[in-house]
């Protein structure tokens, strides 16, 4: 009889954890309703209460919940809803619509990727909640799988985090399918490698200028992820042996592309084979918890070489604490920080700050752009139609377009935001799409460095600070 | 001398077998008993029974004044009950002297191993048993009839007040029945109340004072042995209905 | 070539130091009880989440140390409780016990997802006891590893000396060998796995508490990369054998840095070695290398 009551209490325990774990999903996710979400003013943030369904215009944002990626496309576009929502929505035929925006989980941050949650929380956006925009991916994995809902449905369909140059390509080669797909951020993974090269370029120049060329070998360490592929491909030819500049050829001495399920052990295994082939600057090409070990054996080992690249998690702010300050002297690359970029990066930055408590990261400000740039079409053309109407309306955002005539477009806060209208591409290079470097410097700041012009006019940005190297570099350097 | 152990309507159902039926039986404190029956007659399912192996469909078993019936087998063991089992099981990769070690580690053994030491303790029921000079072995490479005393020392080391002992001698060689039999006076002249199976008559006359029979789970006689081996019904259960005994 | 193979030594003896912890209580809970602990991973990456909340907290400022004893004790608990509330009532069936562990450890994965700190990676860096490296051969040897790699096999021998010499100890291989023998022996079997969960959660805390303020905490799914790890250590070394889980340890930790060393593009399948590891050894000797399920 006691085993028979244990057995029934563990059940009802287990039971419990399962009704409540289901029910937590259930609120969390499906809340009203069983079948078709019912959209209500708290989908819209900014807007009066009591509006109905039929005045909501409605944003689905796929991303990792509880990531900081998948978090930053969310609230970039919850940012942007709420101001246009409290600016008084938007007219369409003199009727009042507001912008309500909702997330599905895509779980597409896990190192142990599973694509078919990716293409769930599509479904249940396009399906079950009826969205008529999509904004959000990270993962170029997940995201080739999922983005597929989205075409099969015509929905325009905007990406806000994955660089592999594949997307944008398919709507060159598939337009009839593919036309609904954008990318605002960021620049396609072969402009970010030129954009890498070109800095790297003047900075060994300047370094080699003062240090009497000190810099031979560069080293690069990769997440072995699709993304990084087109980087590395332009890397290993600019470095390599038949690069473009016959001064930095054959510098790349070491190539460590790594699983991204790693452990700190075998970070430092890698951070020691950087150094045993002697490198002096290496570049990261990390997007996960890789670049907290690489910061952290960096500080540790203090090993003669610059750290100057991608670190996604290295964006935030809050990597300073994370990392205990061990991420001092990375250089890395981010879309946004505090200059004015365009007239409305820093606004934009304040207000996200305001809103969010820490800094955008760069999946939060092509959130912001991509639903700024939807809300613009249909407030230009009076329509929700998203082909042929809002398609070519978005299509005129070009180059030439938005150089003769900026006040025509919608402000961004990335870059001047235009798109290649054959590929639906953000446009890169200064003044569009282009990165910032940032290094992070004692006392838990983060200083944008000069590019020596070559990523950007450092004469036209704001709050340009210094380069400044590792005590123990400039010891190896200068004896 | 108080009555240890009652056994009340024993009742044990497998599915539609009944292997223990309505078996009702007193044991005094300081006796040497035996339990006899046939192959098959639920003298081991008895033993499991009080021992806590098995919980009994219906009736109760008091150990001391204390109802044990239903009770986990270590609670048992550690009110004073310990038994041995008809296939030997020990410890298979501890060495003798831990096998003993464990036992004098529970409850009761504890009592008496902690005033010279738990390993002293051991030493001296491994010698009690005629184990000694193989205590740093492994039982996996041990004889049949060591391992029959082995399994008694370590039951002796829980320091029991009841042992119950099922079948000790089968499969023995009759040297090693003598030995297991002085072991088993010695334990018994100690003050252990001693209960014991066999299936074969002969063996158990000569030890003990009084015999319980059996047969298909039912109670059929209690007595001395001579009084019990002419009973009708026992032959009868051991050589069949109609067999006249002359 | 010296300091590649000083890496690689270095670096096998780390992660292997790392796994021999966690496996071994890993295994010390399938041999003593047949249970299969899938919770195990997390109970490591918990104590890591734990220690990052203690030190987060202003109280714990100058009491660094404290969080440490917390942490421990209180994944010691956790593993009790796993063992008294989940497994102790489904016991009887395996798969039962395997399901449950691997709901508690999605559980606890959630439950560290939605804390404040669950979304970002973090570094508890603040508990390392040694700072800076050594050159040896060329090659930096970081302190704080070496201090980890010593613990551990202190902390190995010590378990082995505790297994082997200690009551408790003779207990618990008696119940291993014969649960119903040793319940013969008046010893309470279900405290005995009480307390053998209770001492593989705390070495896998041990595991946590030594390892990741050199490393770092790389989010709530952390912990199930460390439960397949220790999974093919375990198969290795064969369920249940300790020496067999220390000295899995070692290997699947040499084949990993040796691989991340010495193979062209190693590093990004150098994590596909444990899993080929539990494939091949259930093909060719699913018992293991030491093979056998009852603790020796």
């Amino acid at each position: 009889m006691e085993k028979l009551a244990k057995r029934i209490i563990a059940i009802v325990i287990i039971a419990g954890l399962g009704v409540g774990g289901g029910l937590g999903a259930w609120f969390l996710f499906l809340a009203p309703g069983a079948g078709e979400y019912s959209w209500s003013s708290k989908d819209c943030p900014g807007a009066p209460s009591g509006i109905s369904s039929d005045q909501i215009i409605k944003f689905g944002i796929t991303g990792d919940v509880g990531e900081i990626t998948g978090d930053g496309a969310w609230e970039g576009c919850y940012l942007a809803a709420k101001e246009i929502n409290e600016a008084g929505g938007i007219k369409i035929n003199d009727t009042t619509y507001y912008i309500g925006v909702t997330r599905e989980d895509s779980d597409e941050a896990n190192p142990n990727l599973v694509t078919s949650r990716g293409i769930a929380a599509a479904e249940r956006l396009v399906y079950n909640k009826k969205v008529q925009f999509g904004i959000g991916g990270f993962r170029s994995e997940a995201l080739l799988a999922y983005q597929e809902v989205f075409m099969d449905n015509e929905i325009i369909f905007i990406n806000t985090g994955a660089a592999t140059d594949v997307f944008c390509e398919n709507v060159r080669s598939w337009y009839t399918r593919y036309k609904y797909f954008w990318r605002s951020m960021p620049i396609n993974s072969s402009s970010l490698g030129e954009q890498i090269f070109n800095y790297l370029f003047r900075l060994i120049y300047v370094l080699n200028a003062t240090y009497s060329g000190e810099i031979a070998n560069v080293g690069i360490i990769y997440e072995d992820l699709t993304w990084t592929e087109d980087l590395v491909t332009g890397i290993e030819y600019y470095f390599g042996p038949y690069g473009p500049l016959p001064a930095y050829r054959n510098m790349l001495t070491a190539n460590i592309p790594y699983d991204v399920t790693l452990t700190a052990a075998d970070m430092l295994t890698h951070v020691n084979t950087l150094m045993a082939a002697d490198c002096d600057i290496v570049i990261p090409i990390i997007s996960a918890q890789g670049g907290l070990m690489l910061m952290q054996h960096y500080a540790t080992l203090q090993p003669n070489f610059l750290v100057v690249g991608i670190d996604v998690q290295s964006q935030l702010d809050t990597f300073w604490t994370q990392t205990n300050g061990d991420c001092i002297y990375e250089i890395q690359m981010q879309s946004i920080h505090v200059t004015n970029k365009t007239p409305t990066t820093i606004p934009f930055w304040n207000a996200f700050r305001a809103e969010w408590g820490h800094d955008p990261l760069y999946t939060a400000s092509g959130s912001y752009d991509a639903l700024n740039f939807i809300v613009w079409a249909i407030n230009e053309t009076q329509s929700l139609q998203a082909y042929p109407t809002l398609t070519q309306k978005m299509e005129t955002a070009t180059k030439a377009n938005i150089l003769a005539n900026p006040e025509l477009f919608p402000s961004s806060v990335g870059g001047l935001g235009a798109y290649w209208p054959t590929t639906h591409d953000l446009v890169a290079g200064y003044p569009f799409g282009f990165t910032l470097f940032c290094q992070w410097q004692a006392n838990a700041t983060k200083v944008i460095m000069p590019s020596y012009n070559s990523v950007y006019i450092d004469s036209q940005l704001s709050n340009i600070g210094t380069l400044i190297l590792p005590p123990w570099l400039i010891t190896d350097w200068t004896t | 001398m108080g009555v240890i152990l009652e056994v009340k309507n024993l009742t044990k159902k497998f599915g539609g077998l009944t292997a223990v039926n309505d078996f009702s039986f007193e044991i005094k404190r300081g006796e040497f008993i035996g339990l006899i029956g046939p192959n098959g007659a639920g003298k081991t399912t008895v033993f499991n029974l009080i021992s806590g192996f098995e919980k009994p469909s219906s009736g109760r078993i008091r150990f001391n004044g204390i109802d044990i019936t239903g009770m986990k087998p270590y609670k048992i063991v550690n009110l004073g009950i310990a038994r041995t089992f008809q296939l030997v099981r020990s410890f298979k990769y501890l060495s003798l002297l831990d096998n003993i070690t464990v036992s004098c580690l529970s409850k009761r053994g504890k009592e008496v191993s902690k005033k010279t030491g738990t390993d002293n303790y051991a030493s001296s029921i491994l010698a009690s048993v005629g184990l000694i000079d193989k205590a740093r072995i492994p039982p996996i490479i041990l004889p049949h009839g060591d391992l029959r005393k082995l399994q008694i020392g370590k039951a002796v080391g829980t320091n029991p007040e009841l042992l119950l002992l099922d079948e000790p001698f089968s499969g023995l060689s009759f040297e090693e029945q003598l030995g297991i039999t002085d072991l088993i006076k010695k334990l018994h002249a100690d003050g252990v109340t001693i209960f014991i199976t066999g299936h074969v008559l002969r063996e158990l006359m000569t030890l003990v004072p009084r015999v319980i029979a059996m047969h298909q789970g039912k109670f059929i006689a209690d007595g001395p042995p001579v009084q019990v081996a002419n009973n009708k019904i026992v032959l009868e259960a051991y050589l069949g209905r109609g067999v006249k005994i002359a | 070539m010296i300091v590649d193979i000083m890496n690689m030594l270095f670096n096998g003896t780390l992660t292997g130091a790392v796994y021999a912890l966690i496996a071994m209580g890993y295994s010390l809970v399938y041999g003593v009880g047949g249970i299969m602990n899938l919770s195990h991973g997390a109970y490591f990456m918990l104590t890591g989440y734990l220690l990052l909340w203690m030190l987060q907290t202003p109280f714990f400022i100058g009491l660094e140390w404290l969080t440490v004893v917390f942490a421990l004790i209180i994944i010691t608990v956790i593993g009790g409780l796993t063992f008294l509330l989940l497994v102790k009532p489904l016991q009887d069936s395996h798969v039962a016990v395997v399901i449950v562990t691997f709901g508690l450890a999605f559980l606890l994965e959630q439950v560290v997802l939605i804390s404040p700190s669950g979304t970002e990676v973090w570094s508890i860096g603040q508990l390392r006891l040694f700072q800076g490296y050594t050159m040896v051969f060329g090659y930096p040897i970081v302190h704080q590893y070496v201090f980890l790699i010593v613990m551990s096999i202190v902390i190995v021998l010590l378990f082995a000396l505790f297994i082997n010499k200690s009551k408790l100890g003779k207990s618990i291989r008696a119940v291993s060998q014969d649960r119903e023998a040793a319940g013969l022996m008046g010893i309470n079997a279900s405290r005995i796995l009480l307390y053998t969960v209770m001492i593989s959660a705390l070495l896998a805390g041990l595991a946590a508490f030594l390892y990741l303020p050199g490393a770092s905490l790389d989010g709530p799914s952390m912990g199930w990369g460390y439960l397949l790890n220790s999974f093919a250590v375990v198969i290795l070394g064969g369920m249940g054998s300790l020496i067999g889980s220390v000295a899995g340890a070692f290997i699947v930790g040499y084949t990993i840095s040796f691989t991340n060393v010495f193979v062209p593009y190693g590093p990004s399948w150098a994590h596909l070695v444990p899993i080929i590891i539990i494939i091949v050894i259930l093909l060719i000797r699913p018992q293991g290398l030491f093979g056998k399920k009852e603790l020796r």
